[in-house]
């Protein structure tokens, strides 16, 4: 009876490996604080939900799953990035048994609140530990160094680690000291008519707030998921200085079509002089949605667009740069001005 | 056991007279609230000059607060309400039963479902309030075929609600399903707002499409008015009269459909309204459904109306419609009932 043998066989090397890690494992404390045991060598990486970019960009061979991503968003990625992973038929859930399937023998998780809670039941349950992981923009440095540790790849979260060092952390600094009448007044527009928005303090408009923009919408105890309506004579109100429009069905630039093209959004003087800025959303969103590491170029190119005279990026040399060092795969000179020139959707469709 | 009289007694009409004036006055103070602040005299003027040779001493933003954004918006909570009352009380008078509301056929399940379907596939606007208005029907199409087939030798009305609950509970259970394989960052929350209710996305266009329904519906079911009374008392009396029962219960049923998929096709789900206005306005004038209906309507406009001001008023974020007019609702109807002396129906 083969299959009687081959499933006996299966058995005993599980028993084996099950104890194994006893020779080979290590603890560690995550970034809420919960101990860990973890095998010595981390080989296979399941990322829940928006960690998939930071994982990716620690260590690309070793995440297992990918979001359902379009075809030019796939191109701009390394082959490691590309090539077999899993990912999720619609949406971006996976079931527990799918995830047993995947055999990770690490899941990351971020550390929201009430997270910790949840990473207990979930590493109960499949005996795959659970790290919990920060994605604020503050402390994307411990959460590189840290992840590098675990996956064994400190010099690459080194590299990362410099990249935050250089380019974000002068900005807060440099923020402060923007007087409150020059700050940009931003309205963040989303939903298909552009009438929902996530008020300042929320973690999907930390970007803005991070760089020194002041959100028009300061609603306080506000669910974080967020998209509460606004009526469009709120924003006759507030006169936001500048439009920063989300990324769902981006390719079409629905939600952008439907401010700059409706004749009552044109009672808003930054429409009428043309502020209304798509957010870049390859290979995923530069602001939001994932809320993960992909806000670090957004955090550059956001406060390039908004107070250029204060932090002089140079936009297509730190895009490039980013995307060698966070997606492994270094983009051309023209990839890099289409990326760029994705925040204009009518220049945009002017070429390919 | 008589059939109601065909004439309306005198003293019941003045009370829908005091609401039609109560009607006009909230209709009218609607325009001049908002968090874009405009004098209300203003407002009315600005109204005004669509009419008449007005001097224009406004500014343009004005002029596209009150045309562009709270006209439209008005029209649609005076449409949606009167259309839920409306439905909500021939669904009352129809299934003799006062805890029927206009979902009881699967109307909001199946509107739900095809919005959230609709969402999900990235449709804009007009796709997302067409997909509601199918998947409305469709819901109560398959209640109604249902009823009709194995409700023959039974108690077809039975049949019928029982499968308007089950059909119900299935396409909610499609809504689940959309939601639970939809992007939890762009698609979930749009879904999630969405069934919560909110006028502030209807502009002139959906209204113009999605008057239609409503008001033929409306007025076919005014003209069944007398009809509802007889169907009140139930089949057997309604046969002695000579009514054609089958046939008559099914064009109640499609009318009210039509009436409430078209409302909310646009509105999304908004609870409360369709069931406890047909008993505020049976309060008010009695059970005769050919002064009830009218008066339903006129109620149900003003109260969704008054909820929506508050909606779109009271923070710089607004509140979703039908969390309100449940919040707001349940409290005053149970006040009333309390108060009130007067029967069901």
């Amino acid at each position: 009876m083969g299959a009687r043998r081959f499933y006996l066989l299966t058995l005993l090397l599980a028993a084996l490996l099950g104890s194994a890690p006893a020779l080979a494992e290590r603890q560690l404390a995550d970034m809420s604080g919960r101990l860990l045991t973890l095998p010595d060598t981390v080989q296979r990486v399941y990322a829940i939900g928006h960690c998939i970019p930071v994982v990716a960009a620690v260590a690309p061979h070793k995440l297992a799953n990918n979001y359902r991503l379009g075809e030019r968003a796939l191109a701009l990625l390394a082959p490691a990035l590309r090539e077999g992973k899993v990912m999720p038929a619609q949406g971006m859930r996976f079931s527990d048994e799918e995830i047993v399937t995947m055999a990770p023998d690490l899941i990351v998780m971020e550390a929201m609140p009430g997270a910790g809670e949840r990473a207990d039941r979930l590493q109960e349950k499949l005996k795959i530990p659970v790290l919990l992981i920060e994605q604020d923009l503050r402390d994307f440095k411990r959460t590189f160094h840290l992840l590098g540790e675990v996956l064994g790849e400190p010099a690459q979260a080194q590299v990362l680690a410099d990249f935050v060092a250089t380019y974000l952390d002068p900005i807060p600094q440099l923020a402060k000291r923007i007087a409150p009448a020059q700050r940009k007044r931003v309205y963040y527009a989303e939903g298909p008519d552009g009438l929902s928005t996530n008020p300042a303090g929320s973690s999907h408009t930390q970007v803005l707030d991070f760089v020194g923009g002041v959100n028009v919408a300061q609603v306080a105890n506000l669910p974080d998921e967020g998209m509460s309506s606004v009526s469009l004579e709120q924003i006759y109100v507030w006169q936001p200085d500048l439009i920063l429009v989300w990324t769902p069905a981006a390719e079409q630039a629905t939600t952008w079509t439907a401010i700059v093209d409706n004749p009552l959004w044109q009672r808003v003087e930054a429409v009428r002089s043309g502020r209304v800025v798509q957010i870049p959303w390859l290979p995923y969103s530069w602001f939001d949605r994932p809320p993960g590491s992909n806000r670090i170029l957004g955090v550059i190119w956001l406060a390039e667009l908004l107070y250029p005279e204060v932090y002089h990026f140079d936009l297509e040399a730190v895009t490039r740069e980013y995307f060698s060092t966070f997606y492994h795969r270094e983009p051309s000179a023209e990839e890099v001005r289409a990326l760029l020139a994705l925040s204009r959707p009518q220049a945009g469709r002017a070429t390919p | 056991m008589n059939p109601p009289s065909a004439r309306l007694a005198p003293h019941l009409l003045l009370r829908p007279f005091g609401l039609c004036l109560l009607l006009a006055l909230v209709f009218a103070a609607s325009f001049a609230i908002g968090r874009y602040p405009v004098p209300p005299l203003t407002a009315l003027q600005v109204l005004a000059a669509e009419i008449l040779p007005l001097d224009a001493h406004w500014s343009q933003e004005v002029e596209a607060v009150v045309l562009g954004i709270r006209l439209p918006r008005i029209l649609a909570a005076l449409l949606v309400g009167a259309a839920l009352s409306i439905s909500g009380t021939a669904y009352q008078g129809l299934f003799r039963n006062p805890m029927v509301s206009p979902g009881i056929l699967g109307v909001s399940a199946g509107a739900s479902f095809g919005a959230a379907l609709a969402i999900l596939l990235g449709y804009g606007m007009a796709g997302i309030q067409a997909f509601a208005f199918a998947g409305g029907l469709l819901a109560v199409g398959a209640s109604a075929a249902i009823g009709a087939g194995l409700g023959r030798h039974g108690d077809p009305l039975l049949v019928m609600v029982l499968a308007g609950i089950i059909v119900g509970t299935l396409f909610t259970a499609f809504v689940s399903l959309v939601k639970f394989v939809a992007d939890p960052y762009n698609t979930l929350p749009t879904i999630t707002f969405w069934l919560m209710g909110s006028l502030d996305t209807v502009e002139m266009a959906d209204l113009a499409l999605a008057a239609w329904p409503i008001l033929l519906g409306g007025a076919v079911l005014q003209a069944l008015g007398w009809t509802l009374n007889v169907l009140c008392f139930g089949d057997e009396e309604a046969r002695a009269l000579g009514l054609e029962t089958t046939r008559l219960r099914l064009l109640v049923i499609v009318c009210a459909t039509l009436v409430t998929a078209a409302a909310v096709a646009i509105s999304g789900i908004i609870g409360l309204v369709g069931l406890i206005v047909p008993h505020l306005a049976r309060m008010l004038v009695g059970p005769d459904h050919r002064l009830l209906l009218p008066v339903a309507a006129a109620l149900g406009a003003g109260f969704l109306l008054l909820v929506d001001d508050l909606a779109r008023s009271l923070f710089a974020v607004e509140v979703p419609l039908g969390i309100l007019t449940s919040v707001i609702g349940a409290p005053f109807f149970l006040y009333l009932l309390g108060r009130s002396r007067r029967g069901w129906a």
